[in-house]
């Protein structure tokens, strides 16, 4: 192996194993900065880019070609419009009307919001969405005697469920919508909507059943009238924050406007990174007298980002010195049964991304993937496509089994954690652990009928 | 019975949200609707005795907090007196509450009218908190022509927050001055209008945190200082409870843990005001003492009267649980 100088032009070589075992390292090294977030993962993921390629695994030219602007393009574009959208108050909006409709009721709070939070996270990014939502949550559970706890958790987890319905609901989606060309959204929704249903209602079922506490408050005057003091601060807070019809009308419509671009990408010959980006674009000229510009590209995860960028040329390394290629090999190897290997992709996934952060392993999953289904025997497989979905279920759902499973999950606690919410690992997992049990074997029948329908050839 | 210690935490951080956030004003408008919301979506026992033991539990809560909100617990000794005295059902109760909001906001306008009758366009005023009655004499003076000056006291975020959103609804000059500097532009100042949540029997008003400082240094500069307070916020208990809501919280000051005392509201002496202003007139410490007076007795009745219907119901219920002897 010959040291390349950085931008110098690649001096083809044959990686050796020993090229494979350093570029593992720098990746398991990433990985594990990642896990214990003693620095920022951004800073983590680019200094494991840059070192790939001041090693000479990769020429500047080709870290960059890895770097997946699709991806990239998506995320800012979504940034940018949900950005603006809150600077015009429209989720908060939304929130403090769902409050109110919930009356008080400790019971319509949990499915009005667990059920609010699931539908925005599939259009927003979920880590927005509980920003939104916990907030609310705590201040009314608290201010009507509950314990925030369940509510909190609900949205959560179903923050993660809602976000694997879209391509855009969940950073792992984003990744596999972006480079598997045959995943549109039109498809993801296809696929998606029914264990998403299924499981965020047996979700939210779970979570009532556990928490006996949550049940209806007609026959007790005091804590009913309790809760109605609440009702009555929140219909303030609502009329106070004055968003006119027409800004939820101009907000709405764009946002109709950029799904339905989403639904037909394919047809319009766009890409889903333009759909983002003329989205927000849109958003910004539609808003642009009522919004300060800089507060809302002030709100764009710049790190995010940047993270994804060095994941993006450390796993290119990975490519080009062939550990993914011996992966994928590995993992046919296992077994020539695609229904076996849906399940093992589905757990495997929901496993990991349930001890550690699931981008970088979607990430690392994704070129693998593509190179089992050029191999036999998946490559003649017709079902050999709901490996993908395996992945996206596996890695949104198996998010949530912990409480650092997936970004929502550190955010949400750490929002609980600050107005004097706390919850530890263990509260959290116990929890956790079954919500993300139900989701799974949802995910298992389903894609276990899927493989049936597909091989008696209803599909 | 005792009080529910969960309920009454519950109750009071809302209220002292609700004041901290909208002022005194608010409190007692949103706690009569969410007792006519109760009494529509309770489905538990809706005779008039269980709703009147409901709302005795409700009034000994809200005695139970601090500070005593004394124009909520007048509201619930009405509601309680009238299910009483007219042996009321509670739909009929129920119908009433509307004409109870409206009583409250005559009783509001007119105290705005009397604050707007001594707002003059060349004297600017002085605000610190946020009162209802002193944003409608705002809205008065204005709707008259006269526009002046308003100086803003800015202290906690929220409460000058909610000050200034109402000037610049009403297109008010106005400028924005640190409550710990002040005695910079106290020769510009015409009159400081203060709202208070009482004035209880020790002559003490009760008023948000720094409104006192800035009391006795306006009195001590000779500034018109008068606290709109209309008469249904004036409370009578002789009792030794504290006046405010107490906290001591642990944090930390340039790395070094200190143990910090907070208090929800702060107090003033009456006699350090040059009036009060009341839905009756405006009110000098030596009238406000008279007529606080001439009130008390109307107090002392009702609280005889809820006396009597906690004993009643003490004794009812100890018949109750009396075995049966046979």
């Amino acid at each position: 192996m010959t040291l390349a100088s950085v931008g110098a032009e690649v001096v083809e070589h044959v990686a050796t194993p020993l090229d494979q075992l350093i570029v593992l390292l720098i990746f398991v090294s990433v990985f594990a900065g990642i896990i214990f977030d003693k620095i920022d993962k951004a800073i983590v993921s680019l200094a494991g880019g840059a070192v790939v390629v001041l090693a000479g695994y990769l020429t500047f030219e080709r870290a960059i070609h890895y770097v997946d602007f699709e991806t990239i393009g998506l995320l800012l574009g979504m940034m940018l419009l949900v950005a603006c959208v809150q600077e015009v108050h429209v989720f908060e909006w939304i929130a403090l009307k769902m409050a109110i409709a919930s009356r008080g009721s400790p019971v319509l709070i949990l499915v009005a919001f667990g059920t609010a939070t699931a539908v925005f996270s599939a259009f927003l990014d979920n880590v927005t969405t509980v920003l939104i939502m916990i907030p609310l949550v705590i201040s009314i559970t608290r201010g009507i005697g509950l314990n925030p706890v369940p509510f909190l958790l609900a949205c959560v987890f179903l923050s993660n469920i809602g976000g694997a319905a879209t391509l855009i609901g969940d950073p792992p989606n984003i990744l596999i919508g972006t480079r598997v060309p045959e995943l549109t959204f039109g498809s993801f929704l296809e696929y998606m909507t029914v264990p998403v249903l299924i499981s965020g209602a047996l979700g939210l079922l779970y979570l009532k059943w556990a928490n006996r506490g949550i049940r209806s408050r007609t026959r007790d005057f005091p804590w009913l009238f309790a809760s109605n003091l609440m009702l009555e601060q929140i219909r303030r807070q609502e009329r106070e924050l004055h968003v006119p019809a027409s800004v939820m009308i101009r907000a709405g419509g764009v946002m109709a406007i950029v799904i339905g671009a989403f639904l037909a990408h394919t047809w319009l010959h766009l890409s889903v990174a333009m759909v983002a980006i003329a989205g927000a674009i849109l958003m910004l000229l539609v808003f642009g007298r009522r919004v300060d510009f800089h507060q809302v590209v002030h709100h764009v995860e710049w790190p995010t980002l940047l993270f994804f960028s060095g994941l993006f040329v450390v796993v290119g390394a990975m490519e080009e010195v062939g550990i993914l290629e011996r992966v994928a090999l590995w993992m046919v190897s296992i077994t020539d049964n695609t229904l076996v290997l849906i399940m093992l992709i589905l757990w495997g996934s929901a496993i990991l991304s349930g001890m550690v952060d699931n981008i970088p392993f979607v990430a690392v999953m994704i070129p693998v993937l593509q190179r089992m289904m050029k191999s036999e025997p998946l490559v003649s497989d017709g079902s050999s496509h709901l490996l993908w979905w395996a992945l996206v279920m596996g890695a949104c759902f198996g998010g949530n089994a912990t409480m650092i499973g997936a970004s929502a999950n550190v955010v949400g606690c750490a929002i609980g954690r600050s107005r004097g919410v706390v919850i530890n690992f263990g509260a959290f997992a116990r929890t956790a652990i079954p919500v993300t049990l139900i989701t799974l074997i949802v995910s298992s029948v389903y894609l276990g009928v899927l493989y049936a329908m597909h091989a008696s050839g209803v599909e | 019975m005792g009080v529910d210690k969960g309920l009454l935490d519950t109750l009071n951080n809302q209220l002292l949200l609700l004041d901290r956030e909208s002022g005194a004003d608010a409190i007692a408008g949103d706690v009569i609707r969410a007792i006519a919301a109760t009494l529509d979506m309770f489905a538990g026992d809706r005779s008039n005795a269980a709703i009147l033991s409901h709302l005795i539990d409700l009034h000994d809560v809200m005695l139970d907090m601090r500070p005593r909100m004394a124009n909520v617990i007048s509201d619930i000794q009405l509601m309680i007196v009238e299910l009483k005295r007219r042996e009321m059902d509670p739909n009929a109760l129920r119908e009433r509450l509307p004409r109870l909001l409206e009583w409250k906001e005559e009783r509001k306008r007119r105290a705005a009218a009397r604050v707007a009758a001594i707002i003059e366009p060349d004297k600017p005023v002085l605000l610190h908190s946020y009162s209802g009655t002193i944003d409608t004499a705002l809205q008065i003076a204005v709707e008259r022509g006269e526009k002046p000056v308003v100086f803003v006291a800015e202290q906690e975020q929220v409460r000058t927050a909610r000050i200034v959103r109402s000037l610049s609804d009403l297109s008010l000059e106005f400028r924005v001055i640190s409550e710990y500097a002040l005695s910079h532009v106290l020769g510009e100042i015409g009159i400081a209008l203060f709202s208070a949540l009482t004035l209880n029997a020790d002559e003490e008003l009760i008023v948000a945190p720094g409104s006192a400082n800035l009391i006795n240094l306006l009195g001590a500069a000779d500034v018109p200082t008068y606290v709109v307070l209309t008469t249904n916020k004036w409370s009578y208990w002789t009792d030794d409870a504290s006046t405010t809501w107490h906290e001591i919280r642990k944090k930390s000051i340039a790395g070094v843990g200190v143990s910090k005392d907070i208090f929800s509201h702060d107090w003033v002496g009456l006699d350090r005001v040059t009036a009060l202003v009341t839905e009756d007139g405006v009110l000098p410490p030596s009238e406000a003492r008279k007529a606080y007076a001439a009130s008390r007795a109307d107090f002392a009745e009702v609280e005889r009267e809820i006396k009597q219907l906690r004993t009643a119901r003490a004794a009812s219920m100890a018949q109750v649980r009396l075995p049966d002897p046979g």
